[in-house]
This record gives structure tokens, C-alpha cells and sequence, in this order.
């Protein structure tokens, strides 16, 4: 025997060999195990094998944790007996054959807490039968819950573009459709059928386009598609166009983070439809409002005019009546100077209206530049220029604060010296005594001209503004009526209002609104 | 200083409104003053009768001259540029008389060295009042300068 003829000491040292070989494979068998228990309890899976009749054989892993049932109540028993199955596995949408693998058994614990995904590969004894499946089963819960939160957000952004009037298409960076509302079917009529995920945006413009739906342009088809794609692709269109078939359409396009395209098309018919109305209906307003300003100018040159020009030959009949009056008077007979009075008194009075309108006309015709002003400081002028006329009726006037004021001068001067005069000339028995004040309103200052006159009747507070509009008699109150008339054209030259209160008996009080100068602008 | 000897003051009108010019007759008319008024309708008669031309070539050189800016053929602007550029001519007063009040025409009227400019005033009472006092002040209170040689008596003496 040669195994007997081997020496004691070569058969130990082989036997010490073998031991340490086993030690070190059950050191490894070991580590595997350990190594696929972990692998099974951070993939929160198990593995399991059946037998021919689908009966569990095997299972392994935190079966507990994953499925909520023991190891040993499984075995013996089908998954489909165990859990409750959701889905049965397919393949592209047909049930999977019998004994094929699978990958998508879905299934739920049996206290519906938690999804279950199941694989399994069929195994096959030496001559190619059936014999069981082993696979794996995992906790597929958090993946199903992604999967409803990413079907609902699909659902949410569907509903939200549907709800849009406006057709949106987005495209991949291939130009290839991903997604678009039904509103795109109005905007590409000729290519209904190939708004579907896929078709390219060339494609949909051709069968657009073959179903005679083209822009205006000069282009031939193939270089209008080659540089409307260019332009889909550099995505920055904003662009208004008619269609064929009238209507206006924006297009507005713009990249993806991914490098896609995002179209959006309106129909902005109504808006041009109204636009162009409003084009219409503006030029008609300033044909009417370029009109009205040109007759407002011819009358105001003719104004300036006629009184400028009528000075002259009424300077001459005046003269000659005061030099007729001078040299004759009382030397011809009564009738001849009471003739020759009147003659002068016409003369003189034509001569004040005439001076009047001239002035009245020139608020218009001849401004200054408007310049920053104390409104202190023109009250001061007019005072001065009427200081006789207050002296003479013993009248006072009370002056309050006053702001700084954008106009003028010699116009504000004017207003301010028409409506003071006017308090201290229509004055009752007691002494004339007028109040000016203001208050600032937003841009414009407010101001208040209060006097103790004879007030005006409410009938003809509306007339007092009209040019030689006299509600006295010449003989009790002289004058033209032109003073309210120019108040009211100074104040609407520098954009104020002006109105009146008034009480008959007790007084009016006049007041009109001028600019504030305009701080912001002057500091700059 | 004044010389006051009694001579004829020579006034030269210029104004093309014969209503107007006879007014200013009028008003110096009844003045105390010896003084004689020449009257021309526009500015062409006017540098006529400075330069003695023509019809006027025996015209007096004017002590003073009243001149209207609105005028046919030449106006009175033009006039007054054309005498100042005259070196005898520029010697002679000129009041602009004028209805217009325009800024614009009484700076022109100063830029083209008028000694002074009037605005014609509407009441005849105070027309009446500024001619006096252009004639007064003109013809009595400054002192002019000599006349043309050929006008004065002593250089036709020699």
C-alpha cells in the first residue's frame, strides 16, 4: 500500500494543510453570508427560491422587515397566497408566457402598508425542465410613491397647459415634440395628426404648410422651413404675423435648461383688430385736437390781430373827436358838443374794449417762458400797481403765506391784479377788504382770493369768465368785463382751474389752482 | 451855457399815416416854440431829405428827427441803420415814435443807437404832453452839436 508506506510526519503536515484550506473557506463562506445579509438589508430585499409548483422553498433576508410576515410561515406557501398581488407581470403589455422570468410582479403586504416588486428566473434541471423560480423580492414602496407623485405633477402640469388659451409645445434637443396642449391644433391646422410626442418641427411645419398654411413671405417653401427651424433652434423668437387665413398670431420661443425649445403662439387677432382701431380712432383725435389747436391759434391771431390793427384808426378817431372836442367846444352850437361828447365817449370806450381784447389775446399770443416765482413776490407787484385804487376806497388786503410757483410773471402779475381789483371795485358801503391765501394740492398750489363785496347771483357765476361779460351797469361799475376772462386764460395756460363761491351781499371768493415749481426736476 | 437865440428848430416827421403826421403838426402847433416841421411819408423820402436829394435838395439840415419803424418802400429801422453809418447823418437825434410796444422793436430801435423810443400814447391829451416834452427837451434842454457848415450863417459869411 503506498498510502501505508507514506511516512507519519508528510501524512500530519498534509492533514494540517487541509485543515487550514477548510478554515480559511469557512472563513469566506462566512464573509459571504455576512456580505448578502447586508446587501439584502440596505436593498431592503430578501431572495427566495420555489419549487416545480411554485411553492416557497427558500427565503431569505430581513423578510420580517420587508414583507411584515415570518420566514417559516412562507415557506411551503405561493407569494400570490401570501400577498396580495396588484399586477401580474407582463411583457411590452402581454401577460408573461408561463415558467418565463419576470421582473414586475406587483404586490402589497397584506396589511396594504407597503409594495411589493417581485422578479423571478425560472430554474432548470440537467435536461432543460422546470423546476422553481428564484429571485428577489423588494420593498418597492418609496419607488411606487415617486411614481404617483411624478403621474400627479404629469397630471397637474396636463391640466394647467389644457387650461392655457394659448397653444405651448415643448421640444427636445433634437426638435423632436415632447409635449403640447390641444390649443396647438389651432395654431397647425394642416398637421393635426402629427402634434404627437416625436414628430419633428420640421415635419409639422411641411404638412402645415402643404395644407396651405404659410406665413407671408418671399422665401421658397424649402428656404422659409430651413430658416424657420434655424430660428426654432436659436430660440429667442418674439415675432406678430398674419396668417393666411387673417388671423394675427405672436410667437414666442425660448430655450430649456436642456437645450430644448418651448413655443408659445396666441392669437392676438382681437388685439390687433383693436389696436388698429385705436390707431384710427387716435388719429381722428388728433386730426380733431391738431384742428381745434389750429382754429384756436387763427383765432387768437385773429384776435391779435383785429385789435392790433383796429388801434390805429380808432387812435385817429379818438384823437381827432378829443382834438374836435379841444378846440371847439363851446364855440359851436349845444347839439354839436353834446355830438362831439358822445363821438368821444364811443371813441374812448371802443378804445378800452379794443385795448382789452389786445391784451386778452396776447395771454395767448405773446407768453413768457415759465420761470420759478414767489408767488410773494407778484402779489407785491400787483399790490404796488393797485396800490391808488386800494388807497382811494380805503381797502385792505391780507396776504398769507404763499408757495413758490412755476410761471409767468407778467401773466400771473395780471391775474392776481384782476382779481384783487375786483374784490376792492365791487365793494359794498363797508371798506373793501380781500384775503390771499394758499394751500399746496399734490403739483399745484391752491389758491384763495376772498373779498367783502357785493358777491355774485348764482345764475351768473358761469358767466362771469366769458369775455366783456358785464353784470353791472357802466355807471355804477365801469369797466369792460374782460378782467375774469383773462384770470381764466392765465390759469389755464399754466394747466389750473379756476372757480368761484360767492355769496350775493357778502362776497365772493375766487380760487384757481397754478404748477408748484417742480423740485425734483430743478435739483438734478 | 445854452444858446437860446430865437431860431427856427428844424423837425423832421417821418410817417406814412397822414392822420398821424398832421396830429404831431398839430400838437407842436400849439406849442410856444419856433420850429418848423418838414413831413415824409416813408424812408426812402426820408434819407432823401437828410442827403438832400432831389425835391429837397434845398432841405435844412433837422435839429431832431421823429421816426416811425413801420413805413413803406424803407421802414424806419432800415433808416436809422442807414443814418448811423453816416458820419454826419448819425449826428442828427433820432426819437423813435411809434405805436408798438414789442420788446423786440424797442431793443432794435437801441441796438441801432435811436436816442431814445416813444410809444405813441391812445389819449391825445398825452400825445399832446410827449411832443411838447420831446420838443422841449430836444430843442431847448440839451445842447446839440453845430450844425452843417453850409447851414451856419457865420460860415456862409466867409
Amino acid at each position: 500500500m503506498s498510502l501505508a508506506g507514506k511516512p507519519p510526519a508528510e501524512e500530519r503536515l498534509r492533514e494540517r494543510g487541509l485543515a487550514a484550506q477548510l478554515r480559511a473557506t469557512e472563513e469566506k463562506l462566512a464573509r459571504a453570508d455576512e456580505d448578502l445579509a447586508r446587501v439584502l438589508r440596505l436593498s431592503h430585499s430578501c431572495i427566495y427560491e420555489t419549487g416545480r409548483d411554485l411553492r416557497l422553498t427558500y427565503i431569505t433576508g430581513d423578510v420580517r422587515d420587508v414583507l411584515g410576515l415570518e420566514a417559516a410561515e412562507m415557506l411551503g406557501r405561493k407569494f400570490h397566497k401570501l400577498l396580495r398581488v396588484e399586477r401580474w407581470p407582463s411583457v411590452d403589455g402581454a401577460k408573461a408566457r408561463r415558467h418565463a422570468p419576470f421582473r414586475n410582479l406587483m404586490c402589497r403586504t397584506p396589511d396594504g402598508t407597503r409594495h411589493i416588486q417581485i422578479s423571478g428566473t425560472p430554474l432548470r434541471d440537467a435536461e432543460g425542465k422546470f423546476c422553481g423560480y428564484h429571485g428577489a423580492v423588494s420593498d418597492a414602496t418609496a419607488l411606487i410613491k415617486a411614481e404617483e407623485r411624478a403621474a400627479t405633477n404629469y397630471r397637474r402640469f396636463r391640466e394647467a397647459i389644457e387650461c392655457i388659451p394659448a397653444s405651448l409645445t415643448l421640444f427636445d434637443p433634437d426638435d423632436r415634440l415632447v409635449i403640447c396642449n390641444s390649443a396647438t391644433q389651432n395654431f397647425f391646422p394642416g398637421a393635426k395628426d402629427l402634434l404627437v410626442p416625436g414628430s419633428s418641427f420640421e415635419d409639422l411645419l411641411r404638412a402645415d404648410i402643404e395644407s396651405g398654411f404659410l406665413w407671408k413671405t418671399d422665401l421658397s417653401v424649402d428656404d422659409w422651413i430651413t430658416d424657420r427651424v434655424a430660428r426654432h433652434r436659436l430660440a429667442n423668437t418674439d415675432v406678430i404675423g398674419a396668417l393666411p387665413d387673417g388671423r394675427w398670431i405672436q410667437v414666442i420661443e425660448r430655450p430649456t435648461t436642456d437645450g430644448g425649445v418651448i413655443g408659445i403662439r396666441i392669437n392676438v387677432t382681437e388685439v390687433k383688430q383693436k389696436e388698429a382701431e385705436l390707431e384710427v380712432t387716435t388719429r381722428q383725435l388728433e386730426e380733431q385736437s391738431r384742428d381745434l389747436q389750429r382754429s384756436n391759434t387763427e383765432l387768437e391771431q385773429f384776435a391779435y390781430v383785429a385789435s392790433h390793427d383796429l388801434q390805429e384808426p380808432l387812435r385817429m378817431v379818438a384823437s381827432y373827436c378829443q382834438l374836435l372836442k379841444r378846440r371847439y367846444a363851446g364855440k359851436l352850437d349845444a347839439d354839436a358838443d353834446d355830438f362831439i361828447g358822445f363821438a368821444v365817449e364811443g371813441a374812448n370806450r371802443m378804445q378800452r374794449l379794443i385795448n382789452d381784447l389786445l391784451g386778452y389775446s396776447r395771454v395767448g399770443h405773446r407768453g413768457e417762458v415759465f420761470a420759478p416765482l414767489l408767488a410773494d413776490d407778484i402779489v407785491k407787484i400787483a399790490l404796488g400797481n393797485l396800490q391808488a385804487a386800494i388807497a382811494d376806497v380805503g381797502g385792505r388786503v391780507e396776504v398769507g403765506d404763499l408757495p413758490e410757483i412755476n410761471g409767468d410773471r407778467t401773466q400771473l402779475v395780471q391775474l392776481f391784479q384782476n382779481l384783487i381789483g375786483n374784490g376792492i371795485k365791487f365793494r359794498r358801503d363797508e371798506a373793501p377788504l380781500v384775503r390771499i391765501s394758499a394751500v399746496t394740492e399734490g403739483a399745484f398750489a391752491q389758491f384763495t382770493v376772498e373779498d367783502n363785496g357785493i358777491g355774485i347771483e348764482r345764475d351768473y357765476v358761469e358767466k362771469v369768465f366769458l369775455i366783456f361779460q358785464r353784470l353791472h351797469d357802466r355807471e355804477k361799475y365801469s369797466g369792460t368785463g374782460i378782467g375774469l376772462a383773462i384770470v381764466k386764460k392765465v390759469v389755464e395756460r399754466h394747466g389750473g382751474k379756476v372757480w368761484i363761491d360767492s355769496t350775493p351781499g357778502q362776497g365772493s371768493r375766487f380760487q384757481f389752482t397754478l404748477p408748484l415749481v417742480d423740485r425734483s426736476q430743478s435739483d438734478e | 451855457m445854452n444858446d437860446y437865440a430865437p431860431r427856427v428848430c428844424e423837425v423832421l416827421l417821418v410817417e406814412d399815416n397822414p392822420a398821424d403826421a398832421r396830429l404831431t403838426q398839430e400838437a407842436l402847433g400849439e406849442s410856444k416854440m419856433l420850429n418848423k416841421l418838414h413831413h415824409v411819408k416813408d424812408g426812402i423820402e426820408a434819407l432823401q431829405f437828410l442827403r438832400r436829394e432831389g425835391v429837397y435838395h434845398e432841405a435844412p439840415m433837422p435839429d431832431v428827427m421823429l421816426l416811425d419803424l413801420n413805413l413803406p418802400r424803407k421802414d424806419g429801422r432800415q433808416v436809422l441803420s442807414e443814418m448811423k453809418q453816416d458820419s454826419e447823418l448819425r449826428m442828427i437825434p433820432v426819437v423813435v415814435l411809434t405805436t408798438s410796444e414789442a420788446e423786440r422793436d424797442i431793443l432794435k430801435s437801441y441796438e441801432l443807437h435811436a436816442n431814445c423810443y416813444i410809444t405813441k400814447p391812445v389819449d391825445l391829451d398825452k400825445f399832446i404832453y410827449i411832443v411838447r416834452t420831446i420838443e422841449a427837451f430836444w430843442l431847448a434842454v440839451v445842447t446839440l452839436p453845430n450844425r452843417r457848415p453850409d447851414n451856419a450863417s457865420g460860415v456862409m459869411a466867409a
